[in-house]
């Protein structure tokens, strides 16, 4: 089957259309929250927190037993919010590198995630989905989701733009206009948390890390001026997506890691071609 | 005299009680005033001027501004228009000099105009849309001041505004400090090593060394006075101790001619 033939796929199958529209809507948010993330040097701490989704997910799918996917989503994502926000504090008083804390927590909460999944005896879920994502985990409850927090997320950067990139270049600018500036550094831990747990099943809890890394990178690599950075992180979050969706379906590849390594291949093409 | 902008009365910081940082500093500013801050590092010189922009509130003391005692959380920062020493901007992300005066329209006081007025006053127009990680020290200070300045604070802090500028920088500082002053009335603190600027353009000049006394007849003060205060610590520590120990008050009159630094270098 050609790749051209195999886009058809994503009109035919109900789950690849899905995909499609989870996807679109992952891509709109790791855009759009790339730039301030990578920015502020909080790469490896959305890493930290998409590790202790695992954790979440562990206590979820082992003490609720229960099918309904709501439950385990808030469960997971209070559990992981607990723990961002605990990072949120610790890098905001600066007491200790944050590379520490995250070399710390990294790999003990995944660690504790593994070992309480471990207790589960009638294990139906596989751990391994949410470590890589799959896509035919994908429900209208997810897309829904998806959807959403992009949407709140978009509006959130979009509104309090200039704030936000106060934010990014000076803080100490931004306190003496009265920014509160505290109350952006938690709310981009929460929002981050928050899109991190709802793209496990899509990007998986290892590869969505690369999502919120690569699209920022590369804008700030290859443009100037603020408002250019956010449109071209967008613009490159939403087309690498989509041609590594459609590679993930042509290829019979994971979605997730397709996905990861097709943003990887655009961003090392257009390092080649700006030399 | 009209009621000082700024009152500060028995100040003091400390982290701990054995690590205090300032100790009962008093001071007025009133409109129009320019205050010149001196004092070796770690003086507290940084500290004073985080309690005056409301990044720090004093352990103790009063802080009036306006007339009106206030807590962090309701701290007038509208008034104040700061300068940093450290200048801590973000070194990745690729905001241009114009975007970066631009932020300021969120001040609904700031408009177009006033930016682009800015822009020719400051000399700005050759790097407006230049990267600012990627300005020269001077470009950047012009810069900054030229950002503070565009909300019309009442209140003008400049740290150590001279750090990193050639004699071509530190003379365009010098009229813009002149200017300001002329123009705009605002009350200006200046805080620099060095030492001509502070003397060139500061009415009264407060030394900081944790304690604090004044030099307000700024015509008493000769060249060597100050240098004595800022690069000499030693001896003028030494003064101190000999003049602390026969008076209990921490105000006093300091006598910093070559005469009395010698005498002291004798008898101890």
């Amino acid at each position: 089957m050609s790749f051209i033939t195999s886009l058809g796929d994503f009109w035919q199958y109900d789950f690849l259309l899905k995909a499609l529209l989870g996807t679109i809507a992952l891509a709109f948010a790791t855009g759009v929250i790339s730039p301030i993330i990578v920015s502020k040097r909080y790469s490896f701490m959305g890493a930290a927190v998409s590790h202790s989704t695992l954790f979440g997910l562990a206590v979820s799918l082992t003490f609720f037993n229960t099918a309904s996917e709501q439950i385990h989503f808030f469960v997971t994502l209070i559990i992981t919010l607990l723990f961002a926000m605990f990072l949120a504090k610790e890098t905001m008083k600066k007491d200790l590198p944050s590379d520490s804390l995250i070399g710390i927590f990294f790999s003990v909460m995944m660690a504790l995630g593994i070992i309480i999944y471990s207790f589960k005896v009638d294990g139906q879920e596989d751990l391994i989905s949410f470590l890589f994502g799959n896509i035919l985990l994908l429900t209208n409850f997810d897309i829904i989701l998806l959807a959403t927090i992009s949407l709140i997320i978009i509006t959130c950067i979009t509104v309090y733009f200039s704030q936000w990139v106060y934010f990014i270049f000076d803080p100490l600018g931004a306190r003496l206009r009265g920014i509160k500036i505290t109350l952006l550094h938690y709310l981009l831990f929460i929002i981050m948390t928050t899109l991190i747990v709802t793209a496990i099943k899509l990007a998986g809890t290892v590869l969505v890390t690369t999502l919120l890394i690569l699209p920022g990178v590369f804008a700030l690599k290859h443009f100037n001026g603020s408002k250019q950075v956010f449109i071209y992180s967008t613009l490159f979050a939403l087309v690498t997506s989509l041609m590594g969706l459609a590679m993930a379906n042509w290829l019979n590849t994971p979605s997730g890691a397709t996905l990861a390594l097709t943003q990887f291949t655009v961003f090392s093409m257009s390092l080649v071609f700006k030399k | 005299m009209s009621s000082p902008i700024l009152a500060v009365n028995k100040v003091s910081f400390h982290y701990s009680p054995e690590q205090v940082i300032l100790q009962d500093i008093d001071l007025q500013l009133h409109q129009g005033e320019v205050l010149g801050i001196i004092g070796p590092n770690g003086g507290g010189k940084s500290t004073l001027l985080k309690i005056l922009v409301g990044l720090l509130h004093q352990t103790s003391g009063e802080y009036q501004i306006q007339g009106k005692v206030h807590s962090l959380r309701t701290f007038p920062y509208q008034l104040f228009g700061y300068v940093p020493q450290k200048k801590e901007l973000n070194s990745i992300f690729p905001l241009t000099t114009l975007e970066l005066l631009q932020l300021e329209k969120n001040n609904s006081t700031v408009t177009n105009q006033i930016i682009d007025t800015a822009i020719q006053n400051y000399n700005l127009t050759s790097f407006l849309n230049s990267q600012i990680n990627q300005l020269s020290g001077g470009q950047l200070q012009r810069l900054l001041i030229a950002r503070t300045l565009l909300k019309n604070p009442k209140i003008l802090i400049l740290d150590e505004p001279s750090t990193g500028l050639d004699t071509q920088g530190i003379d365009q500082l010098g009229s813009m400090i002149k200017t300001i002053r002329a123009e705009k009335k605002q009350a200006i603190i200046l805080v620099d090593h060095n030492i001509k600027q502070i003397l060139k353009y500061a009415d009264m000049v407060l030394c900081l060394n944790k304690q604090h006394h004044w030099h307000d007849k700024k015509e008493k003060l000769s060249k060597h006075v100050l240098e004595s205060v800022y690069h000499c610590e030693y001896e003028h520590e030494l003064i101190h101790e000999q003049l602390d120990s026969s008076t209990s008050s921490h105000h006093h009159c300091c006598d910093h001619s070559p005469q009395e630094v010698e005498k002291l270098e004798d008898e101890s």
